[in-house]
């Protein structure tokens, strides 16, 4: 077996197309299926994510099954805020048992960033951590040592913030998250395009093999990035990208038309294989989005 | 440990850009600090290199125990087997 995802990035000179699964409470399954519909002519696959800004949803395993009940290819998004490393291991097994294979292994947000802060923080293993034990599990053993027959086959990927102080850091701390075992790094929404190039420029430089997948979120307003701005660790958005937003004579175009800007820009730049998008509008301008970069919808 | 998320393998995504900490808005980023004070201070470059090393999960049958003596015993180099078998075959 293999991905799409993997074969994509690996086997092919492609671009790929995913998206951030909206967060999932409560609908059953109904609720998966609609939200399937609106992505899956125009995406090769969706991250399904866990407990997204250290809010409790329902669980990123889950709903990978459920998306992958309808034909749509998860990414298994696993954090490591709130599962030690036996919850983190569990979750890779129980995915891989319902044939998940592309998983993102991510340090997460704190528990301050989120509606329960007065919850214990986990942090048993870190990001690096969390990458190298998914590359254990694929060579047949859990941390422990002990034997796994067969060994599951994980896409191993990760995520890194290329605006994040020290800037110039992001790009060996990328390299050793591929040393730990990623083959492929989704990006932390970045309102700089600078920082942007510097990083991919580097990765492209030293490590070929590390596809690069940035991201960018779909925002109705100022407000939205005002909110990003003060309220998401690791986002800083400059006060002229919000003016330019706040001061046009149609702010909701004025924020659509940032967001197809910074995609061709991101797609043009050295290293990056695709585009990851979250969607918060809610709108037709996902779909408007993706005929504007030139993709035809796969039904 | 100065980092509240306790981590051991360099400053999060959550890096303010000040330099401070996402989860102490007062407090600079013990990672960040580090990585200012391996550059500054007169060291080895072998010790420089180790900040951007692969560290393995913390050990927390440790917790409480002495550093100093589990240093001298080498008790704070035992690996998980797995992760051993990785590195060996690794080479990292």
């Amino acid at each position: 077996m293999m991905s799409r995802v993997s074969e994509i990035l690996e086997n092919t000179k492609d671009q790929l197309f995913t998206v951030e699964f909206p967060e999932v409470d409560s609908g059953g399954l109904d609720r998966i299926a609609k939200h399937v519909n609106r992505i899956s002519p125009w995406f090769d696959a969706a991250n399904s994510t866990d407990n997204t800004a250290a809010h409790a949803h329902a669980s990123n395993t889950a709903v990978a099954i459920a998306m992958k009940i309808y034909g749509v290819e998860p990414i298994l998004q696993i954090v490591c805020r709130d599962k030690n490393r036996l919850a983190i291991q569990s979750d890779l097994m129980g995915a891989a048992l319902h044939g998940i294979e592309n998983v993102v292994m991510l340090t997460g947000d704190d528990v301050s960033a989120g509606d329960e802060p007065e919850a214990r923080r986990v942090f048993d293993l870190d990001g690096p951590q969390a990458i190298r034990v998914a590359k254990v599990l694929t060579t047949g053993q859990y941390l422990s040592g002990r034997k796994i027959t067969p060994a599951p086959d994980f896409y191993i990927g990760a995520v890194e913030n290329p605006a994040a102080p020290p800037a110039e850091y992001r790009i060996q701390r990328a390299l050793k998250k591929h040393l730990a075992g990623a083959r492929f790094l989704q990006l932390q929404i970045c309102y700089h395009p600078d920082l942007l190039e510097n990083f991919c420029q580097g990765i492209a430089e030293l490590a070929p093999n590390l596809h690069i997948i940035p991201t960018v979120v779909l925002v109705k307003n100022e407000r939205s990035l005002n909110f990003m701005n003060d309220k998401v660790p690791g986002i800083d958005i400059p006060e002229e990208t919000i003016k330019r937003v706040k001061e046009s004579d149609d702010p909701g175009e004025a924020a659509y038309q940032l967001v197809l800007e910074q995609s061709k820009h991101s797609l043009s730049l050295p290293g990056v294989r695709g585009l990851h998008v979250i969607d918060f509008r809610r709108d037709n301008s996902l779909e408007r989005l993706m005929r504007e970069l030139g993709r035809t919808p796969k039904f | 440990m100065t980092c509240p998320k306790t981590l051991r393998n360099g400053p999060c995504g959550g890096v303010r850009e000040n330099g401070n900490c996402e989860v102490k808005p007062e407090m600079q980023c013990i990672w960040v600090k580090a990585y200012e004070r391996k550059d500054k201070l007169p060291l080895p470059n072998s010790w420089r290199s180790h900040y951007n090393d692969l560290r393995p999960p913390v050990d927390m049958q440790l917790k409480g125990t002495s550093s100093w003596l589990n240093l001298f015993t080498k008790r704070d180099q035992k690996r998980p087997a797995g992760w051993q078998n990785v590195v060996e075959n690794n080479g990292q």
